[in-house]
């Protein structure tokens, strides 16, 4: 069944147009180009020609916009794709417009999810977009930062390259947000997910001397992993001086040296000071307000709002619009910093209050800047901090506290401003990395001590203090994690700058997949070879065509010494019996047979024998039949010794009542018309002495007419029908003719003028039709016939074991016999009779005599020859 | 699968119908079975009808066909014009008169019956040179003892007697005159053998048979079919 992409509904394999809407349906079989035979979509190889259905560049090179689901399905669904000759280079590679990288089909799947939300607009249906619709909702319900950059986002982002939250390395293929941005090799030190997070117009050839001067460098690393597990700008707001104690002494050990990816970390490219505030890059705060106003230009947007909203609250308006997340972690930090030491307490101006008051070291209201002022503000008093060594530990929001690693060990995890024992420090932290961490518990807000009190409490489980690396990776989304490919799992900050087909299939594709990969091959280059494992011989018969139902004949053979542990014996003669049957059975009627041909050699004489045969047959049978005077006969025949069967061939024709009918089969051909005339003529002289009706029927279409003609030679005066009362079968259909050989015969003896009869006499020469009448007559059990048979003296021995059966009521064959069946009777042997009969006994001694003399020649000849050979 | 299915499972159902018929006593059976073969006898005759057709349409086509002018297209054309004239000849009188009809018995006992003795004639005149020179093809014992048995056969079957007549030699019969018993122990002893090999012909031929009807019925063989 094919499902219809456009309506749904299920068609026929067969069909290529929806049923319902009329759309063109997937193909589900492609042809075979050498062969034309149809294969499924699924095949790579043609199952008649073996020929390959996909050529391998036609699978690496498919452009994506070409590519139809017809395709998916024939390459992405079933097949594998061919391993390329050539690393294909995803981020090296552009993707234009229409154009798509030579993609291994399971990747370019992934390439297309992705880019659904991230760089274009593919075309979506059905249920890809009830599942991007469901996506987005959920996602909107979620806070904005963990929403990630959809449509949830408080601001619309720039453009398409400005869609951070995906990493670049699943991002890698939106290179067109490079190229466009940035000059082409400007972006190698920055890793390119990075690149993507900072938006456009970022150059990597600018660093951050300000960050250097102030001895305060970024972690790229932990920097990028929360950005790219943050895929808000939000992220961008983590100053040196806002972080949590805990990153804070994680990014002094890992800015000693290099950083672990490709990108030094004195390189931080000047973007990061665009994007980043200045206070991220450790900026003096007392640079000039100008400064610090071009750099709060390039706030994030969410963070201009914040601090918009912040104002607005502060004037009275847009309260509202604060998350209600971050409202009640303002109130929770605006109490506590009630009584909070005043170094706490000026840590309030980084969280944007309800109030909206401005961030002073006095709790004091002042008048409300505006959200450019303020937020300079905010930076000046963050610089403060920072130069000061003291970190705003009270500022660290809720959601960040959540993210403190976990003590090794201890089993409590390690929060921002807890006072930290040398057991509890992390072992990659330095304890000189913390100076917020040694002022003691003082400087702990209530709440977080309630927090931590609860945490320790509660008994988590000890965990190892994780890594940067892993920080981040803790909150990158799980579909994320999956899609990260190695070398970015646990570590963000390695970046692969190019990630290969052949590095990503092995991680995807199994082993044994992997091993039916095809090969590319050359163009032109004829098909691999498959091996084709032996199929199962075909049956005959009734089975024909259904391969394999048979048992497969054992691959290894019975040893010769091995013997059967069969219990009960089977007699060799059922074996030898059995196998005569399977031959029989099994026997093909095309097998020939070797019949062996001799063809004499054309001696010298071969000729003139050829003469002095034909000349002696001639002389000896004309001359000898002139020359015999009348009166004397060659042949004695003593009707007890020649003709076994004609004494009861007497007796039941004698008990034939007038009036009765008989049937009389008419079987040979004209060829002994001549013999059987005579051997039935003292039958037919005897039937009609019995004044017995005769009904001439015959399974040869010329039996009937040589039926009357028999009648006719033998009684020459009157109609045959006149002399012995012979009926033909006009009455019962048809001149007498059975058509269907034994079927007829077995037709006939059914019908009632059959059954009615007395009794049935076959004239035959060929023996195969009276068995026919035999075996039918004999199927009729009780109302079989009685039999009597007359046939020629050439079919006589070939019927003889039949004659000799109970089935058969007096039989005479050939024309001694015959003769002897006028004895018996005493009606007198005809002078013509016994004439011929003398003329055969002449013939057969000629030939006789002729066989004799050619058997002692060649004897003499043979003899001679072989003396000879001996001599010489 | 109209093919050869179809004609196949039919040839085995009626196959098993009619075996079933002759087999068991039952009526219904029997009915089913005469039945069928009726049926078969029509369609027999039928072929007989489309066999003489197709004669026709042959030989008629090589009447008229555009043939070389060449002695041996000239003797076919010929020989096809007279098998067409004798054929159509012999069907409309025995049609019109039937098989006891004078044009009828005149074509069997006038045409028929010589023409086809003259061919058994030849045939017995080849049979004996072949006998004679069969010590020359294959000289091994078995034509030896062919040679013997065709003797004996010749001798036994016409009941050779004692001539009585004149001037044919005295000495001719003389072993079944002087040694009646002579006669009647070759004759046993032929009838035993002929018997005997006959027999073994005859279980030959049923095996042919039965095998031939199972093949059928099974499906191997198809002649109905071409197969």
């Amino acid at each position: 069944m094919i499902r219809c992409p456009s309506c749904g509904t299920f068609n026929h394999d067969s069909q290529r147009a929806c049923r319902s809407c009329g759309s063109a349906l997937p193909q589900t079989r492609r042809r075979c180009p050498e062969c034309g035979a149809l294969n499924p979509v699924g095949n790579l190889f043609c199952d008649r020609c073996n020929t390959r259905l996909l050529d391998a560049e036609d699978i690496n090179q498919r452009p994506a916009s070409d590519s139809t689901d017809d395709d998916h399905l024939s390459v992405k669904g079933i097949s594998l794709p061919t391993r390329p000759s050539t690393p294909v280079s995803i981020a090296g590679t552009e993707i234009g417009a229409g154009q798509q990288t030579a993609l291994p089909d399971w990747l370019a799947g992934l390439v297309d999810e992705d880019t659904e939300f991230e760089l274009t607009e593919p075309a979506l249906t059905g249920q890809d977009e009830v599942d991007l619709g469901q996506a987005r909702e959920e996602s909107a319900s979620l806070p904005h930062w963990l929403g990630g950059g959809d449509a949830s986002m408080p601001a619309p982002l720039p453009d398409a390259a400005d869609v951070a939250p995906l990493p670049s390395w699943l991002a890698g293929e939106a290179k067109d947000a490079e190229a466009s941005g940035a000059a082409a090799g400007d972006a190698e030190p920055l890793p390119d997910w990075l690149t993507d997070v900072l938006g456009p117009g970022a150059t990597a050839d600018e660093e951050i001397p300000a960050a250097q001067e102030a001895g305060v460098s970024l972690d790229e690393d932990a920097l990028s992993g929360r950005l790219s597990e943050k895929p808000s700008s939000e992220a961008l707001v983590f100053a040196e001086s806002e972080l949590p104690n805990w990153l804070a002494q994680a990014q002094a050990l890992t800015s000693d040296g290099p950083g672990r990816g490709d990108v030094p970390t004195d390189r931080v490219p000047v973007e990061v000071m665009h994007t980043v505030p200045d206070h991220t890059a450790g900026e003096e705060p007392g640079e000039s307000s100008a400064a610090v106003e071009e750099e709060a230009l390039v706030l994030p947007d969410w963070l201009q709002e914040i601090v918009a909203e912040g104002a607005g609250v502060a004037e009275g308006a847009g309260s509202e619009q604060l998350p209600d997340w971050l409202v009640e972690l303002s109130r929770s930090v605006d109490t506590e910093a009630q009584g909070a030491p005043p170094a706490v307490s000026a840590s309030e101006v980084f969280l944007p209050t309800e109030d909206g008051s401005a961030p002073a070291p006095t709790p004091a209201p002042r008048a409300q800047p505006s959200p450019r002022a303020r937020s300079s503000e905010v930076f000046e008093e963050e610089a403060a901090f920072t130069d000061a060594g003291e970190l705003p530990v009270a500022a660290v929001p809720g959601w960040l506290s959540d993210l403190a690693p976990m003590a090794p060990g201890v089993g409590t995890p390690v929060f921002v401003g807890q006072p930290l024992t040398e057991g509890h420090a992390p072992q990659n932290v330095g304890t000189d990395a913390l100076p917020a961490l040694h002022e003691g518990p003082e400087q702990v807000p209530e709440w977080l001590r309630d927090m931590d009190l609860q945490a320790s409490q509660s008994g988590p489980a000890p965990e190892p203090v994780p890594e940067l690396g892993d920080l981040a990776r803790a909150e990158v989304p799980a579909w994320l994690q999956e899609l990260a490919p190695p070398g970015t799992q646990g570590d963000v900050a390695v970046e692969p700058a190019v990630v290969s087909a052949d590095m990503l299939a092995p991680a995807d594709i199994p082993e044994w997949v992997e091993a039916l990969r095809p090969e590319a091959r050359a163009e032109g280059a004829p098909p691999p070879a498959r091996a084709i494992p032996p199929t199962p011989a075909e049956p005959e018969g009734p089975l024909e065509g259904l391969v394999g139902v048979l048992p497969a004949v054992t691959a290894v053979d019975r040893p010769v010494s091995a013997r059967s542990t069969a219990v009960i014996g089977i007699p060799g003669t059922i074996v030898a019996q059995a196998q005569l049957w399977q031959r029989l059975l099994e026997q093909p009627r095309s097998a020939e047979r070797s019949v062996w041909y001799g063809r004499p050699s054309d001696r010298k004489g071969s000729g003139v024998f050829r003469w002095l045969v034909s000349v002696l047959l001639v002389a000896g049978l004309f001359l000898a039949f002139w020359l015999i005077p009348d009166g004397v006969q060659l042949a004695r025949v003593s009707p007890t010794q020649v003709a076994p069967g004609a004494q009861a061939l007497v007796e039941g024709i004698d008990r034939l009542e007038p009036g009765d009918t008989i049937i009389m089969a008419i079987e040979y051909s004209p060829a002994y018309a001549e013999e059987m005339s005579r051997i039935a003529a003292p039958i037919l002289a005897h039937l009609r002495s019995r004044q017995v009706g005769v009904s001439v029927v015959s399974s040869l279409p010329e039996g009937a007419g040589l039926g009357y003609a028999l009648s006719s030679s033998v009684y020459a005066t009157g109609g045959p029908q006149d002399a012995v009362g012979m009926t033909s079968t006009h009455t019962t259909g048809g001149d007498g003719y059975l058509a269907g050989s034994a079927s007829g015969i077995a037709e006939y003896l059914a019908r009632e003028e059959a059954v009615s009869a007395d009794r049935l006499v076959v004239l035959g020469s060929e023996p195969q039709r009276l068995i026919w009448w035999l075996e039918q007559n004999a199927l009729l059990g009780a109302d079989a016939l009685p039999v009597s048979i007359a046939t020629s003296a050439g079919a006589g021995p070939l019927v003889l074991p039949y004659l000799e059966s109970s089935w058969v009521e007096g039989w005479v064959a050939g024309l001694p016999q015959a003769l002897a069946y006028g004895q018996i009777r005493g009606d007198g042997s005809d002078g013509d009779f016994v004439r011929v009969l003398d003329l055969l006994v002449l013939a057969h001694w000629v030939v006789a005599a002729l066989l004799l003399v050619a058997l002692l020649y060649t004897l003499v000849y043979a003899c001679t020859h072989h003396r000879r050979k001996g001599a010489g | 699968m109209f093919r050869w299915f179809l004609p196949t499972l039919f040839a085995v159902i009626v196959g098993l119908l009619v075996l079933l018929g002759s087999l068991l006593p039952i009526p219904t059976l029997a009915s089913l079975r005469a039945d069928l073969l009726s049926g078969a006898a029509v369609i027999a005759s039928f072929a007989m009808v489309l066999a003489f057709a197709n004669v026709l349409r042959v030989h008629f086509g090589r009447l008229v066909a555009k043939q070389a002018k060449s002695v041996h297209a000239t003797g076919q054309r010929f020989a096809s014009l007279i098998l067409l004239l004798s054929a159509i000849a012999s069907f409309v009188l025995v049609l019109l008169q039937g098989p006891e009809g004078i044009a009828s018995q005149t074509i069997v006992e006038g045409v028929l019956i010589p023409g086809q003795s003259a061919l058994l004639a030849l045939t017995a005149v080849t049979l004996v040179l072949t006998g004679a020179r069969i010590l020359r093809t294959r000289w091994r014992a078995s034509s030896v003892l062919f040679l013997v048995v065709a003797l004996l056969v010749l001798w036994t079957t016409v009941g050779i007697g004692t001539p009585s007549g004149i001037g044919m030699p005295s000495g001719i019969g003389t072993p079944a005159l002087v040694y009646p018993g002579i006669l009647e122990t070759v004759m046993r002893f032929v009838n035993a053998v002929a018997t005997g090999g006959m027999r073994g012909l005859l279980l030959g031929v049923a095996l042919g048979t039965v095998i031939t009807g199972l093949r059928i019925i099974v499906g191997i063989d198809r002649p109905h079919s071409g197969g």
